[in-house]
């Protein structure tokens, strides 16, 4: 046939959208980056007041078998909240209940929680256009598998999950967090995160409580002059920010009191780490770390802390006068994008004296944590796991989580025996990265960096190993007390989705990780009225 | 007698081995071909199906490119000219919401400098290949197109394709 010059304008219209619509793609989400604040517009650190996410009510609380079950029902939302400052427009985060830092919840041991999660989120993120899934991970929890946020359990717009924590470990800082398969940095970005308290006796009776026992939830952000979230992870690699937000406020100014503070540090961002200290030099005691209370007091000027790291820190005001300010300062870490602005954290202000000195002096001893008491002698076993960029994946020896998907989810690193100790050494042979590691499940304990002993502020149980340039991190675990697959994967959040992720199993049978209890439509879930502790046809209950 | 109304002049001139047009949509296919068996390993590495696809698209590109060349028959565009659009669809599809099936699915690939020429030059053999057919089919082929242009458009507008 001859074509006539109508003939290719049809052919235009395919030809056109062949080539422009993959390209127009691209181009909306560089626009979107395209308005970043300008240093000069970034907000004023220390003018906005300091604040605490709210703790969480449960919606219902229950006896069952005997143990005192909390259910909480969670709506994850899009909500727009004046984060900039005027003349800047609302940001739109994505939040538990609707806020970031969701709220806190708060148990004591022994008691389960059930979270109901319904993704109430946009089914498509706005600027990056995925589907917006979710997977909820409560980061500290020895959880069964199949309520552990395995990245490809995922519940979609309009659907919900139940989730069961046990809430049977030593008191601690948890908490959780999106894990969506492949964007779980982008949720998390959004503002999918919130710190989860398991409290018991030990730590009622030896640490600052109420009021004195503070969240201090760091992230980094990049905004728009739109208000809006940037999103951009410099293909594939790190997402680095130039304002920092701690409990969702930039750079706030905290007022304190004069006496000691436990301030629960967790760094929430995606790909930075911080080296954090007091503008006064003052030393700070490292009280906690992932996994529960240090053995001792731990006193520090500064410490490191990896993405997804806790860190429990006392801080004592009680020598500073009133009016006196201290800025938590950032001294920066190699391999992160470090702006003048990512230098302060956020201000402490003396105001004045307070009458409640519960637990002002710290004691000498505080808790002998199980992993603690381990040593490399115990061991039966022992692995070497490589965190490595191959042809362009992160990987974990050579693997990434396709080759989990691709095997049915069956393909595992490593199939440590129920209650078996292991040695795992975690080997970063790039002078240019760092990975912070968590390892599911368990609780470790560092025996060492490359040879030799651990930081004195990582003594104490982890579940989150940083893993820096050249580095080879000893640590052992005892591997349980669930049965079942659980992730390992380095918490550079843009490196897990791209595909540093990979699984063990521990002993054989347990529940699976994605189809127990899968995300049902929210029409098909008992009303939260007629709920009683846990639905009895759920596998796993403990 | 043939059902697909090709002109006997314009195939006598189009079906010489080496005619010009024919060689041309043969070049091109033969380099869409290379792009493609190029990129057998690097995603077989993700899944052997996605490896597949690469591999199967290349040799039939390779296989297509030898026979315009040699003997280029209007059969063969009635085959390549909707299996070419269909990998651009795929392409397309790819690149807005990702891959359908595997562990990338919904997980879309940013456009490349190589995806996209690969993507411009069979669309070109299609539309070289639409000389290859009598006006009836043709003009058959060419609204076919037309209308899976504009429903790419009307998808992306509507929102289905991100």
């Amino acid at each position: 046939m001859q074509l006539s010059r109508r003939d290719v304008l049809k052919l235009g219209v395919l030809g056109s959208a062949a080539l422009v619509l993959p390209m127009e793609r691209v181009a909306r989400t560089k626009l979107a980056q395209a308005g970043r604040l300008s240093p000069s517009q970034l907000p004023r650190p220390f003018v906005r007041d300091f604040v605490v996410p709210p703790i969480a009510q449960p919606a219902k609380r229950t006896i069952k078998d005997g143990r005192a079950v909390d259910f909480y029902d969670f709506v994850q939302q899009a909500r727009p909240v004046q984060i900039l400052d005027a003349p800047f427009p609302q940001t739109t985060i994505w939040g538990y209940q609707g806020i970031t830092p969701g709220p806190t919840i708060r148990v004591p041991q022994g008691t389960e929680v059930v979270v109901c999660q319904t993704n109430a989120l946009p089914a498509v993120h706005p600027v990056l256009r995925y589907q917006s899934t979710t997977s909820t991970h409560l980061h500290g929890s020895a959880s069964l598998p199949q309520f552990d946020g395995y990245a490809s359990d995922v519940t979609a717009t309009g659907q919900s999950k139940y989730y069961l924590y046990p809430d049977f470990q030593e008191a601690r800082t948890l908490w959780y967090h999106d894990h969506g398969v492949h964007h779980t940095a982008e949720n998390a970005y959004m503002g999918l995160a919130a710190q989860y308290h398991l409290k018991d006796a030990v730590e009622s009776a030896k640490l600052p409580q109420g009021e004195f026992d503070v969240p201090l939830i760091l992230r980094d952000a990049i905004f728009g002059t739109d208000g809006q979230l940037i999103f951009d992870s410099s293909s594939e690699s790190s997402l680095m920010g130039d304002v920092i937000l701690v409990n969702g406020v930039p750079w706030p100014k905290m007022k304190v009191k004069r006496r000691t503070y436990r301030f629960r540090l967790l760094n929430a961002s995606i790909s930075r780490s911080y080296r954090v200290a007091l503008s006064n030099n003052q030393p700070m005691a490292v009280v906690g770390t992932d996994g529960g209370l240090t053995q001792a007091p731990q006193l520090v000027r500064d410490l490191r802390v990896g993405m997804a790291e806790r860190y429990e820190l006392v801080i004592d005001f009680s020598k500073l006068g009133p009016g006196q300010q201290v800025i938590l300062k950032n001294l920066g870490l190699p391999n992160n994008v470090n702006f003048p602005s990512t230098a302060n954290l956020m201000m402490f202000e003396v105001i004045g004296d307070t009458p409640d000195t519960t637990n002002n002096t710290l004691p000498a001893t505080l808790f002998d944590h199980p992993v603690m008491l381990l040593k490399e002698s115990d061991a039966v076993t022992r692995r070497r796991l490589e965190f490595v960029r191959q042809n362009g994946h992160w990987t974990v020896n050579g693997q990434t989580w396709d080759d989990v998907i691709n095997s049915g989810f069956t393909k595992v690193v490593a199939n440590p025996a129920l209650n078996s100790v292991e040695v795992w050494d975690l080997v970063n042979k790039s002078g240019g990265l760092f990975h912070p590691v968590h390892i599911h499940l368990v609780d470790v304990q560092i025996l060492s960096r490359n040879g030799r002993p651990a930081f004195a502020y990582e003594r104490g149980p982890k579940d989150v190993a940083y893993v820096g340039e050249n580095e080879t991190v000893r640590v052992i675990a005892r591997f349980g007390p669930q049965v079942g697959r659980y992730m390992i994967h380095c918490h550079n959040l843009v490196h897990e989705d791209h595909d540093m992720m990979v699984q063990f199993e521990v002993g054989a049978g347990g529940f699976d990780p994605r189809l127990a209890a899968a995300a049902q439509s929210t029409a098909g879930l008992p009303d939260v009225d007629v709920f009683d502790g846990f639905p009895s046809d759920v596998p796993g209950r403990v | 007698m043939s059902t697909l109304a090709v002109r006997p002049s314009r195939v006598d001139h189009l079906a010489r081995r080496g005619s010009t047009p024919m060689a041309f949509a043969a070049a091109l296919s033969l380099s869409a071909a290379i792009a493609h068996l190029d990129g057998v390993v690097v995603h077989g590495r993700v899944w052997w199906a996605y490896g597949a696809f690469f591999l199967a698209t290349g040799v039939l590109q390779v296989a297509l490119a030898g026979l315009l060349w040699w003997r280029p028959r209007a059969w063969m565009a009635l085959i390549a000219i909707p299996g070419n659009v269909a990998i651009v669809a795929m392409y397309v599809y790819t690149r807005t919401n990702g891959p359908p099936l595997g562990p990338h699915v919904g997980r879309p690939e940013s456009p490349e400098l190589l995806g996209m020429t690969t993507c411009a030059a069979e669309l070109a053999v299609a539309v070289i290949l639409l000389r290859l057919l009598g006006e009836r089919t043709g003009r058959a082929m060419l609204w076919g197109m037309l209308l899976l242009g504009l429903a790419g458009w009307a998808l992306r507008l509507r929102g289905t394709l991100l």
